[in-house]
């Protein structure tokens, strides 16, 4: 081996290397689309986390352009490459001939429609392409081998998949989220914290990918709990206001719970299934193989709640109930994911963080509590479409608790005035509308709803946003009013966004996406009434929605100029100019005042300014709504209704290999059938849009609101009931907080006298110890010898004194074989005899007693052997016992048995005694 | 091959430090040694991966029997070199913002990485205490190298003293070794002490049973083990860990709590293996891993609960370096195991690299926030430090999540290795022990992170602030790449502990478990 040799050797082994860490810079990877090194992906998902350790280390260093340019900087090139990722996905497809070769002709057709419906997107790359299982992946390193079993495991892979689904759910967290980051420039410009606040947003998105691009439920739970991690630092940011840290809690909390029915579901899968990775069991739940055998089990809950709790065990006419309660493994995991989906997406009965996560900065309950990270929820039950899809009642559990959702959270938007509460109730509604989709069946039609909302709630969130930045942080729709001539921009985007949500027919994306989710609960396949239903409570939450979504934007933006200013006695002129008739020597009232606030970013906020969307932070914040409010219409081309087209839905069409669909298990002809359903079931839409919005109308605009406050004095119980929000909150203390709190408060006298107690007498004891110790330590040598000393005759006497010695048996045909643990220098003396016939009990020491076993053993014959090894036939009804004498170099015994029997395969081992 | 070629790893620190040592005599001022000494153990690390890359050749008997270079060797070779490398950096930056800089502490440290590769390479009683003497001679030095201070050298001379006694029980142990069998290399003894299978008939037994039942073999045995015990400072014979590594230098401290415990363990698991690898001895039930299990337990839980109750953060970082010996003897006591033994041998030589780039950073951590006259030891010192100083606390929260077991850093995955495979020893009840103790070791680790990151400091309190240097600085990059890299993709680094170990199991004659890779 020369010199060179070696170099050579160093150069090959640093290239290794480097491609061993996986995120190389090549040019050429960039259009090579071998699927497993598309690492691109890698560069998508690691930008964000590249600025977040930026902005969290050197954030105060750098400065706000510094902040700014490395926050919006690695989402904005992480959205660039999230498109040609996009782009290379749909070029890696088949040519659409092979595709539409033996395809069923519609299918066929309906690939050519939109093929031509997208050519104009990009030169070709057709969305049909890809719809048979393409997809591109990034697989950089196995992680770590996770075990699915006692021994049994998969190795866990850092995998990044990109197929349609991940795919349009990638544009939607890259792009919203690039949006939001240019937004927050503006909107945190007064604020200290920026370089913290752009930290926790990279790491968002980062978690975010991680959740969307994970081939596995590993990664996925990995950022789930990441994504959840950030919303709990986001909520809590001004974490100096003790009730905007305790909003944080809460939300950590209630996911928890959540989390926990997550990882019981994954658990169970992995048990179950035999796999954490989402295309093996597709694989496995298509196949029908022994793992979907194993899924399918009943599982005897109800049994075992019967034995596991014997005072409901002991009242028969719960006890038969019980027995009825007897899911297979597959549905208890799929009912446990969707507890934890019903955590992070905010359904009933754990909605409750998500209102008060309001307490966020603005874009941060745009980003993460609207457009993103709520409708993880959906993402993973479409994810698991094809899984969920055979467990039919956890389905309709889904829809159920999806429409109560939708429609009690809608219930309780319409009397909230802060502008952000009924924002945040809404969302809570409308996913509860996604969730119906799922439910039933239609899990393309709910992620539609997921697109679109993402645009249009995320426009209105930042809308509430700019409004409150430019009122002084008001959001009380009582204090606002008339601030269309102030804020325009803001005023025709929150415009778009409002007619979207209500389901303003045909111009809408809104309207399209919930039309499809209450056309499929119409045309519910497997139990129609439970469809009808669901799609009553749709239609009535639709009602609410469209009723209180005008009654915001009505009372927030038309009628007389802003309450507050009124209040304050300023009065504005035609040019925009403020003269203070109360306060002649208010100053900072003047013309400037909104400029001045715009430029000093010390927190000197003019208590009530004229609103204006002149400052450079305002123009910053308003160039996200106009982008946003444009998707909010265009998004509807991807989900054009049957009826229109004569084909599925492009975006349904596009996901139709990774999302399953109820429609899949009924008959072309049903199929058609039900598509004949469409047209009657809009008008149920429709006329929810027109009489919520006209309700509002009429209340709000022609009547000034008299009818509501005649309404609600009219019923003021309920009015105060549905403005306290239900009083869930107070419910929840009462029935788990309190009784949590009074446990606690146990535990605590507890943890106060008897943990204390021996935390205390440890640490007394470690002080004894150490006090014994000092004078010694003091150069003493000698203790410390002493000590080595009298450890090194601790371990002669063990090893002299403490022989020991365990059986092991194996049973092979007709013969067990009886194996002993070795020792060093130890002799073995085997000998058996017949067990006990006449024991009452299985137990070693009634069919092999003690006492007989060590006679035996002694009377037995010989000097022993090294032998470790002994076979014992299996015969006889009563067995035979096998006892073995150990006896190590210095003399002394130990003794051990076990019971060998024919018909027991599980023999009973017992250590030896002396 | 050529054995210039093949020693490479140890000639390089050992011709290094003569260099070394002419330099600093004809150097007119003091300092500047440091980075060619961690070049020269980057080198040595660099020569270990080639003979990897290149492949060990099968015959090695040009080194007759004396040393044993294979992968483990090799694996450990760089994982010592490594650490010495970090830990020659944090010299260069602590030795001379404290005003220590003199020349000689440099061919110290080489001299002691060659003895502690020649420790691992060891594959003969005899140059298995040249290693460890000529490894512990030098740290002894490095331990005293703060001359002004007497509690440095208290502490140089207690850990003198008592290593000289672990040394004589290692002796004596050899020497009963010896008288039984005539010989000093691992296999020749091996050869003889289990000359026959175990399960031979009785009679042709009987002349065998002279050697292999002797007692004089077993207490061989013991003493071998309890030498070996007090080199990686296990319970009941780690009394002089705190003490020498608080009086100390730190950057000798992280030396000596990482390269000199992972070339102890190295040489620990390889002795035992080889020698004492057989069935008999290494029982189950009555064997050394059994002996050793209630070793692990007392190391583990006397570590961490004294580290609990610990002020200062050195000291608290002694204490948990005896604990992190507990888990590693884990993966020593399920390394026998028929089957399941290979990965088990794996996770310990994966542990100990994890561990030494762990703890060197975090141990670089605490010498970057302390400044002349101001070093920071205590929880108190620290208070507010990552506030007012968000790298460098984000530095020592990484290192200090690491130790704890927090994924997606290295330490977990350490721990979920030997925790897993005790696990699949049939070690339960070990592995619960295990995973108490660690949760227990979050406590004392977190509390760093509290103080750094959520408490202020006293009122007139001297701020903890960072020295400035360019050595500490690379030093802890270094750390911080491994510890992250090896915890994104830690099944790669486990892979290599898997080729280093099947090696060795190959070679050795206790080879009962090769090829048993136990991947499921």
């Amino acid at each position: 081996m020369n010199l060179p040799d070696i170099s050579q050797q160093l150069m090959a082994l640093a290239g290794d290397q480097i491609s061993v860490l996986g995120l190389r810079i090549n040019l050429g990877n960039l259009t090579d689309v071998t699927p497993d090194t598309y690492s691109v992906l890698g560069w998508i998902v690691w930008l964000p986390v590249i600025g977040a350790l930026i902005n969290g280390i050197w954030g105060k260093k750098l400065g706000r352009q510094g902040v700014y340019i490395a926050g919006i900087g690695a989402v904005g090139t992480s959205f660039l490459l999230s498109i040609l990722a996009f782009f290379t996905l749909l070029k890696s497809g088949h040519a659409p001939a092979e595709a539409a070769e033996g395809a069923n002709a519609s299918a066929g057709e309906a690939a050519h429609a939109a093929h031509h419906m997208l050519s104009f997107v990009a030169r070709a790359p057709s969305i049909q392409q890809v719809i048979d299982g393409v997809k591109v992946e990034w697989m950089p390193w196995d992680w770590f081998l996770a075990p699915t079993g006692p021994h049994t495991g998969e190795m866990i892979r850092m995998r990044y998949v990109l197929d349609p689904l991940s795919g349009v759910m990638l544009l939607v967290v890259t792009g919203v989220g690039t949006l939001i980051h240019v937004y927050s420039a503006g909107y945190m410009s007064h604020d200290a914290g920026y370089a913290r606040f752009f930290a926790y947003l990279n790491l968002f998105i980062f978690a975010m990918l991680n959740l969307i691009l994970g081939d596995s439920l590993v990664l996925l739970f990995l950022g789930w709990e990441g994504v959840g991690l950030a919303s709990y630092l986001l909520i809590g940011f001004w974490y100096h206001n003790a009730a905007y840290a305790f909003a944080g809690r809460k939300a950590f909390i209630v996911n928890r719970i959540g989390d926990a029915g997550l990882l019981m579901g994954m658990s169970i899968i992995a048990w179950k299934g035999g796999t954490y990775t989402f295309e093996t069991l597709r694989h496995h739940v298509a196949e029908g193989g022994a793992a979907w055998t194993a899924l399918t089990e009943h599982t005897g809950l109800g049994n075992f709640l019967i034995d596991a709790l014997p005072f409901v065990g002991s009242i028969p006419s719960i006890a038969s109930k019980m027995e009825l309660l007897n899911p297979t493994w597959g549905g208890l995991a799929c009912l446990l994911l969707f507890v934890g989906c019903c955590g992070k997406s905010a359904q009933f009965p754990l909605y409750v963080w998500l209102p008060d996560a309001m307490a966020g900065p603005t874009p941060v309950s745009a980003l993460i509590h609207a457009a993103t990270m709520v409708t993880a929820g959906i993402y993973l039950l479409c994810r698991l479409s094809f899984l969920f899809i055979h467990f039919t009642t956890v389905m309709n559990i889904i829809a159920l608790v999806g429409a109560f959702t939708a429609l009690f959270a809608a219930t309780i938007a319409v009397t909230q005035v802060e502008l952000k509460k009924v924002l945040a109730y809404s969302t809570v509604s409308q996913l509860g509308f996604m969730f119906i989709g799922c439910g039933v069946g239609a899990f393309s039609a709910g992620f539609f709803h997921v697109f679109t909302h993402a645009f249009f709630k995320a426009c209105m969130f930042l809308g509430a946003g700019a409004v409150m930045h430019a009122c002084g942080d008001r959001q009380d729709v009582r204090e606002l009013g008339g601030l269309r001539k102030y804020l325009p921009v803001t005023f025709w985007t929150f415009l778009v966004a409002t007619l979207a949500i209500i389901g303003t027919p045909f111009l809408f994306s809104g309207f399209y996406s919930k039309d499809e989710i209450l056309f499929r609960a119409f045309a519910h396949t497997w139990s129609p009434g439970l469809g009808k239903l669901v799609y009553g409570m749709g239609v009535l939450a639709a009602t609410l929605t469209s009723f209180y979504m005008s009654r915001v934007f009505i009372l927030t933006f038309l009628g007389e100029g802003p309450a507050y200013l009124e209040k304050a006695g300023i009065t504005v002129d035609a040019h925009g100019h403020a003269t203070s008739t109360a306060h002649d020597d208010a100053h900072g009232h003047d013309a400037h005042g909104h400029d001045a606030h715009g430029d000093d970013g010390h927190g000197h906020h003019d208590p009530n300014p004229i609103p204006s969307e002149a400052g450079i932070d305002m123009k910053l914040m308003v160039a996200p709504l106009v982008v946003l409010a444009t998707m909010a219409i265009v998004a509807s081309v991807l989900g054009l209704p049957h009826w229109m087209t004569h084909h599925e839905g492009m975006l349904a069409t596009f996901l139709e290999h990774p999302v399953a669909d109820g429609f899949q298990f009924v008959s072309e002809a049903t199929r058609t059938q039900r598509h004949t359903l469409e047209i009657p079931a809009m008008f149920g839409g429709i006329g929810a849009w027109a009489v919520g919005a006209g309700l509002a109308i009429w209340v709000y605009v022609s009547q000034k609101g008299e009818p509501a406050k005649r309404a609600s004095e009219a019923l003021p119980k309920l009015y105060s009931l549905v403005l306290a929000k239900w009083r869930i909150d107070e419910l929840y203390d009462l029935v788990f907080v309190r009784p949590l709190r009074g446990f606690a408060s146990f535990v605590a006298i507890f943890d106060r006298f008897v943990i204390d107690g021996l935390v205390n007498l440890v640490g007394f004891v470690a002080m004894l110890l150490g006090k014994l110790l000092r004078p010694m330590q003091t150069g003493a040598v000698q203790v410390y010898g002493a000590f080595i000393s009298v450890g090194a005759l601790a371990i002669f006497a063990w090893a002299v004194g403490a022989p020991a010695v365990v059986l092991s048996q194996r049973v092979d045909g007709a013969t067990a074989r009886i194996e002993a643990s070795g020792g060093p220098g130890y002799t073995y003396r085997w000998a058996s005899f017949e067990a006990n016939r006449d024991a009452t009990s299985d137990t070693l020491e009634a069919r092999c007693p003690l006492a007989e076993a060590a006679a035996t053993a002694l009377s037995h014959a010989g000097d022993g052997s090294v032998e470790t090894r002994h076979d014992e036939a299996l015969q006889g009804a009563s067995g035979r016992c096998v006892v073995v004498e150990a006896r190590n170099a210095f003399g002394r015994r130990a003794y051990a048995r076990a019971l060998v029997i024919s018909n027991n395969p599980g023999t009973i081992v017992v250590p030896g005694t002396n | 091959m050529n054995l210039v070629l093949l020693l490479s790893p140890i000639l390089i620190p050992t011709v290094g430090a003569l260099v070394l040592m002419m330099l600093d005599a004809f150097q007119k001022e003091d300092g500047g040694l440091a980075m060619p000494t961690a070049l020269l153990h980057f080198t040595a690390a660099a020569m270990a991966l080639a003979l990897w890359q290149r492949g060990v050749p099968s015959d090695t008997s040009a080194l007759h029997g004396f040393l044993a270079i294979d992968k483990t060797s090799l694996f450990l070779d760089a994982t010592i070199a490594l650490g010495g490398g970090i830990a020659s950096l944090l010299a260069g930056g602590y030795l001379a913002e404290h005003k220590l800089d003199r020349g000689e502490y440099y061919p110290l440290i080489a001299f002691s990485t060659a003895g502690a590769m020649l420790l691992v390479s060891a594959s003969d009683m005899l140059m298995l205490f040249l290693g460890l003497e000529t490894m512990s001679l030098g740290v002894y030095a490095m331990t005293g190298f703060r001359r002004g201070s007497p509690r440095s050298a208290e502490a140089s001379l207690k850990y003198f003293l008592l290593g000289s006694f672990a040394a004589a029980l290692m002796l004596f142990g050899s020497a009963l070794l010896y008288a039984v069998t005539g010989h000093t290399d691992y296999a020749g003894i091996a050869e003889v002490l289990h000359a026959a299978p175990a399960n031979a008939a009785a009679d042709a037994a009987a002349a065998i049973q002279v050697v292999t039942r002797s007692r004089i073999s077993i207490l061989a045995m013991l003493l071998i083990v309890i030498a070996m015990a007090f080199k990686v400072g296990a319970v009941p014979f780690h009394m002089w860990t705190p003490d020498a590594y608080e009086g100390a230098p730190t950057s000798t401290m992280a030396y000596m709590s990482s390269v000199v415990k992972a070339a102890a363990f190295g040489a620990f698991a390889r002795v035992m293996l080889a020698v004492y690898g057989d069935a008999a001895s290494a029982g189950s039930a009555a064997g050394w891993p059994a002996m050793l299990a209630w070793v692990a337990v007392a190391t583990m839980t006397v570590g961490n609960l004294v580290a609990l109750t610990q002020t200062s953060v050195k000291r608290m970082l002694a204490y948990s370096s005896i604990a992190h010996a507990g888990y590693v003897l884990l993966g020593v006591i399920a390394a026998p195991r028929e089957g399941t033994g290979t990965t088990a041998y794996a996770s310990v030589l994966f542990y100990l690299l994890a561990y030494t780039v762990s703890n060197m950073g975090a141990v670089g951590a605490l010498i970057l926030a302390g400044r002349r006259g101001a070093e920071s030891v205590s929880y108190d010192d620290l208070a507010g430090y990552a506030r007012r100083h968000p790298a460098a606390g984000f530095a020592m929260t990484l290192f200090l999540l690491s130790l704890t077991g927090v994924p997606p850093t290295v330490g977990f995955f350490a721990k979920f290795y030997v925790i897993r495979a005790t696990l699949d020893a049939g070690y339960t009840a070990l592995a619960l022990i295990a995973v108490v103790n660690s949760a227990v070791s979050a406590y004392y680790y977190l509390g760093v992170l509290v103080k750094m990151y959520m408490r202020d400091p006293a009122p007139g309190a001297a701020l903890a602030s960072p020295m400035r240097s360019g050595y500490v600085t690379v030093a802890i990059l270094t750390a911080a790449v491994f510890v992250v890299w090896m915890g994104v993709m830690p099944e790669r680094w486990l892979d290599l502990a898997r080729e280093a170990v099947g090696a060795a199991t190959a070679a050795a004659p206790s080879a009962a478990t090769a090829g048993g890779n136990a991947a499921p």
